[in-house]
């Protein structure tokens, strides 16, 4: 279970992959769930699953065809859910800014 | 011409690089191949691309990276050791290659460490031969050859010495310009494609490479000076010979190598050197002598390079050396079988190995007295 924060990058590269990807489709899938917000670059990407990989947060398929699908593991989901879980109680904690915010 | 060459930044010049092979592909030439210091362009037509360097810990980049890199655009143009170059056609929206700089960063951190040790390992290596090189001859000796191989070959060492000093600056920008990157990504900004402040380093850079081109081009011009002629076609020069000390006699060759007698002329940017090597056969036997002399810009500088010669004197060692004095000749010295003496700015070392029964009063009175006439 990752204890130190996860980087934006990582967070939206787990999320991606509830549905296994390979690493372009991974690319627009994260612009997709993020709405645009998140562009991530080929070399940033490459950068994050290998050490995701090395973490065993995810794994990469034996190779069927020239292009390597990524899965998410059980220690990978569960790596994601402990950083919804703290975004959640952090979004929480600041509700008291909701009224600021919106003024 | 369909190809091009033209020199490149340094290694580690990431965004300098970028920038020159933009506005080559611009120009209509696209890098074709990047080699130690020259990248090699071939002819195409103008075109707006954007080039980007990536650095791996390992030779060649995995494939399935290269592959992601395919897909998202940016095609793979040519790698020199753990540089890789890439291509992308310039306003279509292709993704960059690291959008996160703090994770770039880390790549920067391992070169930067491999590039300082790599840096210390050569400074290390160099400073232990100078070392071994002192130990063998002795620091005395070794410091004698260095100052007598400078005044031979000035040009020669003038561009070791500026090319050694080009070779550390460029090290060493390069070790200060990985940490400012390295500290510029850790902060979380991205590398900065501007273009900045070149102008003192190229200014520097191309001193230092003209300087080098220079004294290769006068010592390249001081070789062609070298002459030799046999004994009797000889110029008038500053070289005693046998007959002058009454040593006549039918020429002869070296014994060892069957070399003929012969005098030469060489120069470097300090001095003039003449040599002169004769054989004889004289009625009492076999006389040989070599003479160098140095004849320099000035006297302090022959006085300075004096102890040079006595230091690496082939036969007897600078103790062994008695020093004389003798009317004509500012300083004189002799050994049993060698003499070094300065007049003025000229410098003589002689090496005279006369047949027994040659009649010399003192070999070493005849020596001088003949260099002083000159």
């Amino acid at each position: 279970m990752s204890q130190q924060p996860m980087t934006e990058a990582m967070y939206y590269i787990l999320l991606a992959l509830l549905e296994p990807s390979h690493g372009y489709g991974l690319m627009q899938h994260i612009r997709e769930i993020s709405g645009g917000r998140m562009e991530i670059g080929p070399g940033t990407l490459y950068g994050v699953l290998t050490r995701m990989k090395a973490e065993g947060l995810i794994v990469q398929d034996a190779e069927q065809s020239r292009r390597k699908t990524y899965h998410i593991t059980d220690a990978g989901r569960d790596a994601l859910a402990e950083e919804y879980r703290r975004i959640k109680n952090m979004l929480r904690d600041g509700a008291v800014l909701e009224r600021e915010v919106e003024e | 011409m369909n190809t091009r060459l033209r020199f490149h930044h340094g290694e580690y010049d990431i965004c300098a690089n970028e920038a020159l092979y933009a506005s080559m592909a611009a120009n209509g030439w696209q890098l074709a191949r990047r080699g130690a210091y020259l990248s090699r362009f071939k002819r195409a037509e103008p075109e707006q691309r954007l080039y980007r360097i990536e650095y791996s810990t390992e030779a060649a980049l995995p494939e399935d990276q290269l592959e992601l890199y395919a897909e998202c655009g940016w095609a793979h143009v040519c790698s020199r050791g753990i540089l890789h170059i890439f291509t992308a056609p310039s306003g279509r929206g292709i993704p960059e290659i690291h959008t996160d700089p703090k994770l770039q960063a880390p790549i920067l951190k391992r070169l930067r460490r491999r590039h300082i040790i790599s840096l210390l390992v050569s400074l290390i290596v160099i400073a232990l031969s100078v070392l071994f090189i002192a130990a063998l001859s002795g620091p005395g000796e070794a410091r004698a050859e260095l100052a007598l191989g400078f005044y031979g070959a000035t040009a020669l060492c003038c561009f070791y010495i500026t090319l050694f000093i080009l070779l550390i600056y460029s090290a060493i920008r390069e070790s200060v310009q990985l940490t400012l990157l390295y500290r510029r990504l850790n902060r979380g900004e991205p590398l900065d494609r501007s273009g900045g402040r070149r102008l003192p380093h190229r200014i520097l850079r191309g001193a230092m490479l003209s300087a080098c081109a220079v004294f290769l081009l006068l010592f390249v011009f001081q070789l062609s000076c070298h002459e030799k002629w046999a004994p009797d076609a000889a110029p008038e020069n500053p070289c005693i010979s046998l007959t002058e000390l009454g040593l006549a006699g039918k020429q002869s060759t070296n014994p060892v190598n069957n070399d003929d007698s012969c005098v030469t002329y060489d120069r470097s940017l300090l001095l003039e050197y003449w040599s002169s090597d004769e054989y004889v056969e004289t009625e009492d036997g076999f006389a040989s002598m070599y003479v160098h002399c140095y004849v320099l810009k000035g006297e302090d500088a022959a006085a300075r390079l004096l102890p040079a010669l006595l230091e690496t004197a082939i036969l007897a060692s600078a103790e062994g050396f008695e020093e004389k004095s003798f009317p004509g000749l500012d300083e004189a010295y002799s050994a049993e079988l060698e003499y070094v003496a300065r007049s003025g700015s000229t410098l003589w070392y002689v090496t005279l190995l006369a047949p027994e029964g040659a009649g010399f009063a003192d070999k070493a009175e005849s020596v001088f007295s003949a260099l002083a006439a000159k």
